[in-house]
């Protein structure tokens, strides 16, 4: 941050584009000019659109609500998930417009961005909200490798979320477990996590 | 599982997702680094992308004669592509800064691919040949010794650089 309290874009740019390619991976969005199948939008249309929202003061960042980047970041992975779950099987070019997130509270304005897409038929659906699912995709992604799988067990079945309860957990330290999560980022950007399968009829 | 609204399934997956893989702020710019470049994408060409992108917006205040929002400003700043004619000598010592900077990185990693990370070691298969007396040996063990010293002196010149 500047002496205003702007952010340096370039950082921004990079960092948000690097969460963007492993929310991608995690939902078997693999290489660079991945896109949202049906919508043609790829890691950097969503990245520009959230850092256009915080430039025109549609996303705001106020600092009781966390950092700037966990903000945009949030407002990235929602738009991405948004995408996938309306996603349409029609082949599209580019999207036309997106609806804008006015209100900013840190959940809030994650609100789905994506509205104008149609609703798909069920079938057509992939299960990206299927968290049965997602945790199965994870522990198969990470089962080849002690380390990792190690920090996925303490995270779904003790339920802990903070470096430091998974670190007691496991008996190593807070350190080591950033050090284990920044493997996971790497692991599943090179091999990405599974893939999503089609939602059946009656799936929730 | 219970059923869930579509938000709350969101939520949970985001919780979990956020205690195995991390916050955005958890990234370092040097770990963007290497997994852009992981993708195959360039950081630079990114920034001009996105700069393309915002003077697009940033057209259309111009056209309605309206001033620039400050963060639009300061973004088309930041990501102002060094490849821009300068508007000023300021801006004209930074780009030629980082191009010095960019040309002696590229220096550098040049001679780190020109300098192996091994000790070198040399297929000597002058050895077995008969027609060579024990002179001959020597001058190419020479040889082969000034190589070797050469080699290092270059690696410790690339090690403390």
């Amino acid at each position: 941050m500047n002496e205003q309290g702007h952010p340096d874009f370039k950082q921004l740019t990079k960092i948000l584009t690097a969460y963007g390619l492993i929310v991608f991976a995690e939902f078997s969005l693999g290489d660079k000019d991945a896109v949202v199948p049906g919508t043609g939008l790829s890691v950097e249309d969503f990245v520009g659109k959230v850092l256009l929202e915080y430039i025109l003061g549609k996303i705001k960042h106020h600092k009781s609500r966390g950092s700037l980047m966990t903000i945009l970041g949030t407002a990235l992975r929602n738009d991405i998930i948004d995408a996938l779950r309306k996603k349409s099987h029609q082949q599209e070019e580019a999207r036309a417009s997106v609806s804008s997130n006015e209100d900013s509270e840190t959940e809030e304005f994650c609100r789905p961005a994506l509205d104008d897409y149609s609703q798909d038929s069920v079938r057509d659906q992939v299960s990206v909200l299927d968290e049965t699912e997602y945790r199965d995709r994870v522990r198969s992604a990470f089962d080849d490798e002690p380390e990792l799988r190690e920090v996925v067990e303490a995270v779904l079945d003790l339920d802990l979320s903070k470096p430091e309860e998974i670190a007691d957990a496991i008996g190593t330290s807070a350190l080591d477990i950033q050090n284990r999560k920044k493997k996971l980022r790497r692991r599943l950007q090179a091999n990405g996590m599974g893939s999503l399968r089609k939602k059946e009829v009656g799936d929730v | 599982m219970k059923n869930r609204t579509p938000e709350e399934s969101r939520k949970s997956i985001s919780r979990l997702s956020e205690a195995l893989l991390g916050k955005p702020d958890e990234i370092s710019e040097e770990e963007a680094d290497q997994l852009l470049s992981q993708a195959g994408i360039d950081p630079e060409a990114l920034n001009d992308r996105l700069y393309r992108r915002l003077y697009a917006e940033a057209q259309q205040f111009w056209m309605a004669k309206k001033d620039l929002p400050p963060l639009l400003k300061k973004a088309l700043e930041d990501l102002r592509p060094m490849s821009a004619p300068p508007r000023n000598e300021s801006e004209l010592a930074r780009q030629a800064g980082t191009n010095v900077e960019r040309i002696v990185e590229k220096a550098k990693l040049l001679a780190s691919a020109l300098v192996p990370e091994s000790p070198v070691e040399f297929a000597q298969s002058y050895r077995n040949k008969q027609a060579l007396d024990d002179k001959d040996r020597k001058s190419l063990d020479a040889v082969q010794e000034q190589l070797k010293k050469k080699i290092e002196r270059l690696k410790r010149k690339d090690d403390e650089g």
